[in-house]
Order: C-alpha cells, then structure tokens, then sequence
C-alpha cells in the first residue's frame, strides 16, 4: 500500500471540507449584511433604580427612532464597574455611553470621551440651561444631573421621645452635642445602643473643615498646594474625636450612616442628601420619621459654608466607538435632555438633589417636595471640591483610626495625612481637586 | 448523513489510516528487522505528536503566552488604556522593591501566608484525628466541615463582617454577654489582620480535614494495635506513628496552602479594603489597585512576578526541608 498517496488522500480530503465550511459562512454573512440593521448602542451605569430611569427614556427614544436600539445596561457601581470598563475598552467591547461619576477626569484625560457636537446640544444652549455649571472645568463632555447637598437629618420622633422639640433643630456645633447626648442611649454593658449623632463616613472631616473656613489645597499660587496640616483641620478632626472621647454619643466603629439611620439605631446625621434615596429605596418606613435642616455650623451662621456639596454627573459619550453608534448616541441625548424633562425630575426627587437646571429650579414640584425646596439653599452654600478619590478617604480615615484606636494625639494624626495627602497631588491622582 | 457527518466520517476514516500505516511496515515480510522498527517507531512518533499537539497548543496559547506578555509589560510604562508603551527595562522592578509602602504589603503577605497556613494545617489534623475514629455517620461530619468550603469566598466574607461589628455584630454580643471585653476585630490594625485570618481558616478548614482524613485512613492499624500493645498513650500514638506516617500529606497541605494564601483578595477587598492604615493591604490586592485604578499596568506586572518568584522560592524550600527531613 502506498503511504504517500493515503497522506495526500487525507490532506485533500480535509482542505476541501475546511474551504466548503468558509465558503459556508460567507454566504451567511452576506446574506446577513443586506437587511440594514438598526444601530445598536449601550448605556452602562450603576443603580439599577436609577438605571431604569434611563431605560425608560430609551424606550421613547427608540419609538421615535427606529432606527437606533438603545441598551441600558447596570453593573456594580464604584471600582467593580471602572474594572470592566478598563478591561473592555481595550478589547472594544466597552459602551457607547456611560454614566459618568467623580472618575471622568481620569476618562477626559485619557482622550476617552466625546464632547458634546455643537449641531445636536449648542453651546449657549448648554449654558443657559446649566447656567451655574462649570464649564471650564468639567467642559463639554458632560452635564449635571444636580448637586448633592450636605444637610441635617434628624428623627422627629426621637425629639419628642426626648423632651426636645422637634421643629427646631440644632444649629450649631453647641447645640448639635446638647441634642446628641439628650438622644443617646446605651445597653447595660455601657454601649451605645442609639447613637445621638452619626458623622457621615465618606470624607469624614470636609463638613467640618469648609465649615471652618479651611480647606486641603489652595490654588492661590496657581500650583496646588496641600494644606491639610491647619488649624482648621486640627479642630475639625477635634470635634470628630470628642463626639466619641468625651460626649460619648458615636462610636467610630458604629453602623454605617445608611443603616443607622434607616434601621433607627442612630438620631441624627450630618450626610449628602443622596443618602434620602437609599432611606427611600431600603428602609422606607423611617422616611416619615426624618427632618431636614441646614447642617449645624460652629457658630449657627451660614457663613463660611455648611460644608461640602458634589455634582451628580450625567452621560458621556465614549470615544473609541464607530462613528455611527456616537452620533445615534447624540441623538438619544438630544433627545433625554430637551425632551424629557419628566425624566430630568424624576433623577433628582430619586435622590433628593439640587436641581442645577434653569427651568428645573423654577419647576413647582421642587417646591412641594419636603426636601428637594431645601437644597438649592443649602448648596448654594457649600463648596464643591470637585474631585475626591477613594484613597483620599481612606487617608482620612485613617487619621481618625490613628486618634480614636492608636491614640495618637490629633496634631500628629493630621501630620500623617498630611504626607500621605501630600503623595496623592505629587502621584497625580487629585489634578482637580478645589 | 450531512456536511458535518461527512466531514467527521472523513477525519475519523484518515485518522484510522493514518495509525494503520504506522503498523503497516511490522507486517511486511519483504523489509529486513532494522528497517522495519525505525520505520514503525518513526509512524509512532507521528500519531503520538498528533495527539499532544492540540494540549501542548493549548497550554502554549493559554498559560505561556500571557505569562510571556506579562513579563513583557513589566518591562515598560504601559499604561492600561492609551498607547504610552515606554520600554523603561528594570525600573519598575527597581521602584517597587525600594518603595516602603510596597515592602509593607509584602509583609502583610507573607504573615497572613504562614498565620493561615499553619493554622490551617494545625486545625485540620487536630479535627481530622478527631473525625478518624468515627465510623458511623461521618460522611455528615465531613459534609459540616466542607459546607464552608463550597460557600462563595464573597458570602462568607459578608456574613463575617456582620459577626466581626463591633457594636452589634454577634461575637461581640457574646462575649458581653459572658462579660468579657470586646473586640475591635476589623477596626483596629493590630486585630484586623488576624481577623481576616481566623476567618480564612474557617472557610479553608474542610478540604484539609478531607485530605488529612485520607491520609490517616491510609496508615495501617497494625501500628498503633502495636502501639497499644507496648502501651502507648494516645498521644504517643499521634507523636511517634501518625505524624510521622502523614509528614508527606503535610507537607502537601503546607505548600498548598501557603501558595493559595498568596492570592487571598476577596476577603480583604471586601472586608477592609486593605485598611486600616496599610494593616490589610495584600499583593493581590495591591496589583489590582494598580492596575485597575491607577492604570499602571506595566508596574502591576512587575508585581505579579515578585510574587511569584516569592511563592516560588518558598515552594522550593519547602521542597528542600521535605527532602532533608527524608533523607535523614
């Protein structure tokens, strides 16, 4: 039998089925290329509440627009959603658009968003409807959704129970640990089974700081200069520090604000109004309970500031993606932000925001809300640092764990954070921060 | 039959061919002996490489390759979106190992690497001495001790962080109850490490239980029967006969162990996020922040190859102390 001739036979054999199965597939493709498809573009963001906002608004877009398919996609929000993003965009399967948040410094600089095109969302357009929006800063690549304000939250029907009134709520620093100490209560082991108030635990000492008149960096000079090492800080970290130490009414290892507020184990807080639409999503039954005010400041004055307020983000859209799919994501902005106001609303009474646009502001719904009136006031009021980090909080954080678990004196606490703030703007990581 | 039944039936009908001629030659009376066995052995070679390709394919596309990418990557300032690619040589290796904070994190490491270890090891023996002599019902107990094991390393990093709070989590609710101070488990950086531990060895503690009851149920009975008849305690039992006879399953234990301790990352990005201050920060979880976060994934790279030249020499001498220990 002849080796040579069965070997040839196989070959042959096998590069006719492996050119009758290409051949195959072509057909198949072709077929497939000649009905025109619909664009088909992605909306990745987090909160699956919030997200069928923006689904609902896609399905009024696609009404209208059949030729473009709208997918809203919710993922885990924080770093699990920036992990995927940075592991599909090189792999071009990232979204067309996103729901942007604090991390669109690190997206602009990377060359990876779209600014608004002038044709579909004009220039003076977007400065008229956002009239006190930064542009120069965040430029044309993004719009606000509203600001989250700090404010007061207290349980009115705590303040009964404890003889105090509950339509005058403290305002200032004095009257907040007078309030604080009536309202805490402790198990027989001596343990704070109700705290009287509970510090907000992202960015801890930032109320407390812009309330002081302080801040971590000054641009004056044009350069950023750290200056988390003041006075001002020392005191803020000081009143933190003596609500557990000496007023006895929190405890640094206590529940997250979230759930000690909503499951009733604590009576007031200092924390960014966002947190109404968690109360509102998981313990619904304490909203009834809640009062809102002014946060309480050293002095009762406004002045220099109630603390810190953020900028809620919109949608951008991503470069890297076919021509096409961008402007079909246009369009759907186009869309969301000149023809669904109803949406517009709704995104802030979700999570009781400062609206920031013009005719949202004069909106009367505003106004009949029990906290979305107040917020405009509060956060004209509060400054705004733009850009914060996770590492920067857990620098702060660990400047308290140094003073209420290491013992270390608040001077040389603050100290620490300052060199470790100090490594943050020397790595870059805070370009933005005010 | 169709395209693809035809196809198959081809490709089988070759392959059978294919084999056939390799033994086509042992039946030919007319070759001499010499021509006919290198003839063979040569066919035989074939049909085996044609075999092994598709695995060695595989491995090479699937592990050496991104292993080789990696090591490419540490060698330059690549960023993980964008195109900056500078090849920068050993400078990332160079910063990492005189960065403090680096040095730090591999400490963190290495103590949650050998805590857990021999905690692991330790445990599991002592259960599993305890599990052997149970005849009736055991499987049960295996199954108790193996739930945790199968139990998502994420589920049970969310149920600790309940039982470790320290106002109302459930430890400390006991330990008041019985009137004793409580802990500050996950908020202190002296306990916070050690928390994450005990809560690993939990988790781990059944399938070592598994193979140390293996092991145990491989040493012959006649030993201790003549043990017993020398009158040994049961302790001298454990010291002279089972721990010696298992030196091997422990050693496999060890090294097991501390290799996957090297990658722990759930529980501590989960549970404390690395803090506080540094007291959790662990190498996986450190390469994640970095490229992840920071973006800089070239520097990352850097890292996943310090660790595994460290996991590597710790194998290798562990290797070595199981070798001496034989060969004396």
């Amino acid at each position: 039998m002849n080796t040579k001739i069965a070997r040839r036979d196989l070959l042959g054999r096998a590069a006719s089925v492996a050119a009758g199965a290409a051949v195959g597939s072509f057909g198949m493709f072709s077929t497939r290329a000649v009905a025109q498809e619909p664009v088909k573009i992605t909306l990745w963001g987090w909160w699956d509440v919030r997200m069928k906002l923006y689904a609902d608004a896609a399905v009024g877009f696609m009404e209208q627009n059949p030729d473009v398919v709208v997918e809203v996609v919710t993922l885990p929000g924080g770093q699990d959603m920036l992990t995927r993003l940075y592991s599909a965009l090189p792999a071009g399967n990232g979204p067309t658009m996103l729901k942007m948040g604090e991390f669109i410094f690190q997206l602009r600089d990377e060359d990876l968003l779209v600014p608004f095109p002038e044709n579909l969302l004009p220039d003076n357009w977007l400065r008229t409807t956002y009239p006190n929006f930064d542009w120069e800063t965040y430029g044309r690549y993004v719009v606000p959704t509203g600001t989250s304000a700090s404010v007061l939250v207290y349980n009115k029907a705590m303040f009964a129970e404890a003889g105090l009134d509950p339509n005058t709520p403290p305002r200032s620093w004095d009257e907040l640990i007078a309030a604080a100490k009536a309202l805490t209560q402790t198990d027989g082991n001596g343990a704070i089974a109700r705290a009287g108030f509970v510090p907000n635990e992202e960015f801890r000492p930032l109320d407390y700081l812009y309330q002081l008149g302080g801040n971590i960096v000054s641009r004056e000079s044009g350069q950023p200069v750290v200056t988390f090492d003041t006075p001002e800080m020392r005191q803020a970290y000081q009143f933190l520090a003596d609500l557990e130490l000496e007023h006895k009414v929190w405890s640094h290892d206590f529940l997250p604000v979230g759930q000690a507020i909503g499951s009733g184990a604590a009576a007031m807080t200092i924390c960014e109004s966002w947190l109404i639409g968690e109360w509102r999503d998981n313990f619904p039954d304490i909203l009834g309970d809640l009062g809102f005010a002014a946060p309480p400041t050293p002095t009762g004055d406004r002045d220099p500031s109630y603390g810190r307020k953020s900028l809620v983000l919109d949608i951008s859209v991503m470069n890297g993606r076919p021509v096409e799919e961008q402007e079909a994501a246009f369009r759907f902005l186009e869309y969301f932000y000149k023809e669904r106001l109803d949406i517009q609303f709704q995104l802030i009474d979700l999570v009781a925001l400062a609206a920031e646009r013009l005719d949202l502001l004069e909106d009367p719904r505003i106004q009949d809300a029990p906290w979305l009136g107040v917020m405009p006031e509060f956060a004209a009021h509060q400054h705004d640092p733009v850009q914060l980090t996770g590492d920067l909080d857990m620098v702060m954080n660990d400047v308290l764990t140094l003073i209420l678990v290491s013992g270390q004196s608040v001077p040389d606490a603050v100290r620490y954070g300052q060199e470790q703030v100090q490594a943050l703007f020397d790595g870059g990581t805070l370009n933005y921060m005010k | 039959m169709g395209a693809l039944g035809r196809c198959t039936h081809q490709l089988r009908h070759g392959l059978v061919k294919a084999f056939a001629m390799t033994q086509v030659n042992t039946l030919n009376p007319v070759r001499g002996n010499r021509r006919n066995r290198s003839s063979v052995r040569r066919g035989q070679l074939k049909f085996v490489a044609f075999c092994i390709i598709p695995a060695v394919a595989f491995f090479l596309v699937f592990r050496f390759y991104p292993v080789g990418q990696a090591f490419w990557m540490s060698l330059h300032d690549w960023r993980l979106i964008g195109s900056n690619r500078t090849f920068v040589g050993t400078q990332n290796y160079q910063e990492i190992l005189t960065d403090p904070l680096f040095r730090k994190i591999l400490q963190n490491t290495l103590y949650f690497a050998a805590a857990t270890s021999i905690g692991l090891t330790i445990s599991a023996l002592a259960v599993a001495i305890l599990l052997n002599p149970i005849r009736r019902g055991s499987t049960i107990f295996q199954l108790v001790y193996f739930l945790p094991v199968m139990t998502s390393t994420i589920a049970i990093s969310t149920i600790w962080l309940w039982l470790y709070q320290p106002q109302f989590g459930l430890i400390n609710q006991l330990l008041r109850a019985i009137n004793m101070p409580p802990g500050t488990w996950l908020t202190s950086p002296s306990t916070a490490m050690p928390s994450i531990i005990l809560m690993s060895v939990w988790g781990g503690l059944g399938f070592y239980v598994i193979i140390f009851l293996a092991g145990l149920r491989n040493i012959p009975a006649m030993y201790y029967e003549a043990a017993a008849i020398d009158g040994a305690s049961r302790y001298q039992a454990i010291r002279y006969i089972t721990i010696p006879l298992l030196r091997p399953v422990i050693t496999f234990v060890l090294v097991t162990s501390v290799i996957g301790s090297f990658n722990v990352f759930q529980q501590v990005y989960l549970m404390t996020g690395g803090g506080p201050l540094n007291s959790t920060r662990v190498l996986a979880l450190h390469i994640y922040n970095t490229a992840f976060r920071n973006l800089e994934i070239g520097k990352a790279a850097s890292m996943a190859f310090v660790m595994f030249a460290v996991v590597l020499a710790l194998t290798l001498l562990q290797m070595w102390l199981r070798k001496a220990d034989n060969d004396t």
